[in-house]
């Protein structure tokens, strides 16, 4: 591979490029996908292929191609400084990145099972058991059971003289029952909608505990078809963690990608209201609120030892105390603020190029147990998992929607509602944050498929955080 | 790497499908793409991806096993057939896996340009340094992007479907910006020919003109006059929604139990139209199975569902053409990917000036689900809103979120245009504008 590699950045480099990095890899994907007791998927996918970014003229240009042998590699590296030469028609400075220093290094996700080497029949037989539970409820018409493994094993390398190997192991895998009568259909999923996505191995599959959770998963569904709709008003909520990531994600996440606030993504995903005028200057949440994005942070869909452009694995403040103090950032938007980059680079495959993205964006716990905050709210509601999730170009105007909400009287959950959203504008909304719990509730939650870019890239990110509580929240039930 | 012709392909995909004890499919396409793309006014990321993938279907005994892969040769696609084989053993038998589609003709469709195939990255960047110029004039800001792409999509299978079809695609969006103001354009065509740029770049100028002074608008009911991309995105969530045989059979579709019946006005059709060149579609499924032009909703009745090979077996219906992409099998059923709301006859001047006090809006983002079954979406305008008082535009206004039931929504359609507009990201949906008596805003944004 290194072979390969230098040969990359050796005929960029002849070919009159000032800079040129090369990522190969190989994918291996495992899907397994149950749907009403049939295998809706049984499927092995192997990928390979390589993606050369340069520098020519002051401008990038990047291109892929799949498989890997030295005739495809020499045509391609020449390809992507003719597209380099193209883009320096219309540039109006060089570009400039700031360093990423040279790493010659092997990082792979800490893995107890490797879930390549567990056999398919196993792997349905948990599947299997899932549907057979939640089938158990007759108001279930349709009920599926998901795993997905990722493995990537990715080569980098530069001009500027870095070599990293990296073997990195994704796993989502998730339930979700339907149930359906006359006059309705309600979803309940587990443990949150889409599956959950983490970076491990099969003992992280097997932590999930899918079919213990399954019976219940279905029942919950069933209850909400009678459930009343949830009351409309000015609440104060309680959300749960699967929910409360989605929130941080988009609220919080997508605004302090730094190539989006300088404008970057502004035909496509939009900016963001946090520009870099505000930055040490925006009030963002209440002094409770702490984010970061931690790539270091370990068991994450965010989590790697380097990222894309050979930036070793950082954790930065993007929320401190409620004042925004930190973008994520890239080799070349980092100089705007006079900054390096804190490695937050990373790309959908070799046929893309990196993008700014999420690593692992965690909000910090707090110090009261999830119990003594529900018991210390008089009245409101404790919401949680995803139905619905809607926000404006600039990350300002949000709606989202649970699948459950359950009342809080007099600091004791009860009754259960259905079709519950909320809506708000994102400081005002995090300014409300007046209790967080604390790291005994704390976990980290995956997303499979964040899209950004053009062409649309998906990534996996994540996003840690305990249950919160905010206050004075527009929350509305939809009446079916 | 080498350029493949229709009959290299078909002969590599036939010779893996050789052996006939078990029902095979195979499903190719190659990729060559490249996306010069541009913000503040310069070309900041630029790029071209060469690519392949192969899927196999293997089916024995009502049992299935899926492989993929990119890589293309005989080796490659032997070692897929092995694995999908070995796979199938640990799937349970399910008795609607019992075939696969028959040899059928196919209707030729003429939708691939050989100026799309040999556009240069020089010939992107030219294209894009106009559009910069012109709107550097007016001290205006832009992004956006031009992609040209070609495709080739085979189908062989053990029953002896044989198809192959190549394509291309031009796709140019843009959004020009003020401080305060934008307006957003965007064009689709199969050829570099029809591909009108200049018009794209004079309507996003004059939209983020238009746009500036927006005031604050109090969310509400408003009768809306809604812009071809608009209607698009109202049509194409419908589908999602909707219009899936799997989705219509298990109960949890809007159209459940509503064949025949009459659910919007009579003045909405709407026909999947993969023979319609600019839709930049194919000519047969995803299972190889033909297509045809068909209408799932004629003059407000409800009058056809997507069904593909299995779902058409299990609900003892027809296929008609609707298997999508085997990646995404698991995540929905049958789909249609052309779908054309049909044009009536007024001006979108002459819906307008109908308007007694509503909203004139540009297009929508990020507009998700909130309820599946009652087809309610949530979303923003974006890029140009404008009131309407007295059949005239009085002045632009900030975004507003919508909450609208879209069946609602087109049983309230009061008039239909004649120019549709074709826009989408992965598939192409068209719709002209159309007056709506009553759209729901729920709440309102910043900007």
């Amino acid at each position: 591979m290194k072979e390969f590699a230098k040969l990359a950045v050796d005929t960029a480099v002849f070919k009159g490029a000032s800079y040129a990095d090369i990522r190969i890899i190989n994918t291996k994907t495992e899907n397994y996908f149950l749907r009403n007791k049939s295998v809706s998927q049984l499927e092995k996918n192997n990928n390979l292929g390589f993606g050369i970014r340069v520098i020519a003229d002051g401008a990038w240009g990047f291109a892929a191609s799949a498989g890997l042998s030295k005739e495809e590699i020499q045509m391609t590296a020449a390809r992507a400084v003719q597209i380099a030469r193209a883009s320096s028609l219309t540039k109006n400075k060089n570009l400039v990145l700031s360093s990423a220093g040279a790493h010659e290094d092997h990082w792979r996700t800490p893995v107890e099972i490797d879930p390549l080497k567990i056999s398919s029949e196993e792997k349905l037989k948990v599947l299997y058991k899932t549907q057979e539970e939640m089938f158990k409820v007759k108001e279930v018409k349709v009920a599926e059971s998901h795993l997905t493994i990722w493995y990537y094993d990715k080569y980098f390398a530069s001009s500027s003289g870095s070599f990293i190997r990296q073997e990195i192991y994704h796993l989502g895998a998730g339930i979700k029952a339907e149930a359906v009568d006359a006059d309705d259909m309600q979803t309940r999923s587990y443990p949150c909608t889409w599956g959950d996505c983490i970076s491990g191995g099969y003992e992280k599959f097997l932590e999930m505990n899918l079919a213990e959770n399954a019976y219940i998963c279905a029942e919950e569904a069933r209850a909400l078809l009678k459930a009343p709709v949830c009351p409309e008003g000015k609440k104060t909520i309680i959300i749960g963690g699967s929910h409360l990531s989605l929130q941080i994600h988009e609220s919080c996440g997508h605004p302090t990608e730094l190539d989006r606030a300088l404008g970057s993504e502004a035909n496509y995903a939009g900016t963001s209201f946090m520009s870099i005028d505000k930055l040490n200057k925006l009030k963002y949440g209440s002094d409770l609120v702490t984010i970061t994005a931690d790539a270091t942070y370990p068991g994450g869909a965010g989590t790697f030892g380097y990222d894309d452009e050979g930036v070793k694995a950082k954790k930065t403040y993007l929320i401190k105390d409620g004042s925004f103090t930190g973008y994520m950032m890239s080799r070349e938007t980092s100089p705007v603020l006079g900054l390096e980059s804190n490695g937050c680079m990373r790309a959908d495959g070799w046929q893309n190029i990196p993008l700014v993205r999420m690593t692992n964006i965690n909000l910090e716990p707090g110090d009261i147990t999830l119990e003594d905050l529900i018991a210390s709210t008089d009245d409101g509601l404790y919401i949680d998992t995803v139905k619905s999730f809607s926000i404006d170009d600039k990350r300002l105007n949000f709606q989202f929607g649970t699948e459950v909400a359950y009342e809080i009287k007099d600091g004791i959950k009860g009754k259960l509602y259905k079709n519950a959203t909320y809506w708000g504008i994102t400081p005002e909304f995090w300014g409300s944050c007046d209790a967080v719990a604390d790291k005994n509730s704390f976990k980290v939650w995956g997303t499979a498929n964040c899209g950004k870019g053009q062409p649309g890239q998906a990534m996996h990110t994540a996003q840690g955080c305990s249950p919160a509580r905010f206050r004075n929240v527009q929350v509305k039930g939809y009446k079916i | 790497m080498a350029v493949l012709q229709k009959e290299n392909v078909l002969g590599i995909l036939k010779d893996a499908v050789k052996d006939k004890s078990a029902l095979v499919e195979l499903y190719f396409q190659e990729r060559a793409s490249s996306t010069t793309r541009f913000a503040n006014n310069t070309i900041h990321q630029n790029i071209s991806v060469k690519d392949f993938q192969i899927h196999c279907r293997y089916i024995e005994d009502g049992r299935a096993g899926v492989a993929s892969t990119n890589c293309f040769t005989r080796d490659s696609l032997t070692e897929l057939v092995s694995q999908a084989r070995s796979l199938a053993k640990f799937s349970q038998k399910d008795p609607y896996l019992s075939g696969l589609p028959e040899k059928a003709d196919y209707i030729k469709l003429e939708n691939f340009d050989d100026e799309a195939r040999d556009a240069t990255p020089e010939y992107r960047a030219g294209i894009v340094k106009g559009v910069i110029e012109k709107i550097k004039k007016h001290n205006l800001n832009c992004a956006g992007q031009v992609t040209t792409t070609t495709l080739k999509d085979a189908v062989v299978n053990t029953n002896g479907v044989s198809c192959f079809h190549p394509s291309s695609r031009v796709n140019f969006t843009l959004t020009v910006m003020d401080e305060a103001s934008s307006g957003y354009s965007e064009e689709n065509s199969f050829s570099i020919v029809d591909f009108k740029i200049e018009r794209a770049v004079d309507k996003a100028i004059a939209d983020c003109l238009n746009a500036r002074g927006a005031q604050e608008i109090e969310p509400g009911i408003y009768e809306v006059v809604l812009e071809p991309l608009a209607v698009a995105e109202m049509i194409g969530n419908l589908s999602m929604l909707g219009f899936s045989g799997l989705d219509y059979e298990e109960g949890t579709s809007f159209f459940s139990g509503k064949l025949e019946q009459r659910v919007f006005g009579e003045n909405i059709t709407i026909v999947d139209s993969p023979f319609d060149r600019n839709m930049c579609g194919l000519p047969f499924d995803f299972e190889g199975f033909p297509k045809k032009d068909l209408t799932f909703i004629e003059n407000g009745k409800v009058v056809n569902i997507a069904y593909d090979s299995y779902t058409a077996k299990k609900y003892k219906k027809e296929n008609n053409g609707f298997a999508i992409p085997l990646e995404h099998r698991q995540w929905c059923g049958p789909l249609p990917f052309n779908l054309k709301l049909m044009p009536g006859s007024a001006t979108k001047e002459e819906l307008i000036s109908s308007v007694k006090k509503g909203l004139l809006i540009t297009r929508f983002w990020y507009v998700r689900t909130v309820d599946k079954k009652k087809t309610i979406v949530t979303g923003m305008t974006r890029d140009g809103v404008y009131l309407i008082e007295g059949g005239k535009i009085k002045h632009p206004v900030k975004n507003l979120r919508f909450t609208q039931n879209i069946a609602d929504a087109l049983a309230k359609v009061d008039a239909v245009s004649k120019d549709p507009g074709y826009t989408g990201e992965y598939f192409l949906t068209a719709a002209p504008a159309v007056k709506i008596k009553e759209f729901n805003f729920s709440s309102k944004a910043k900007h």
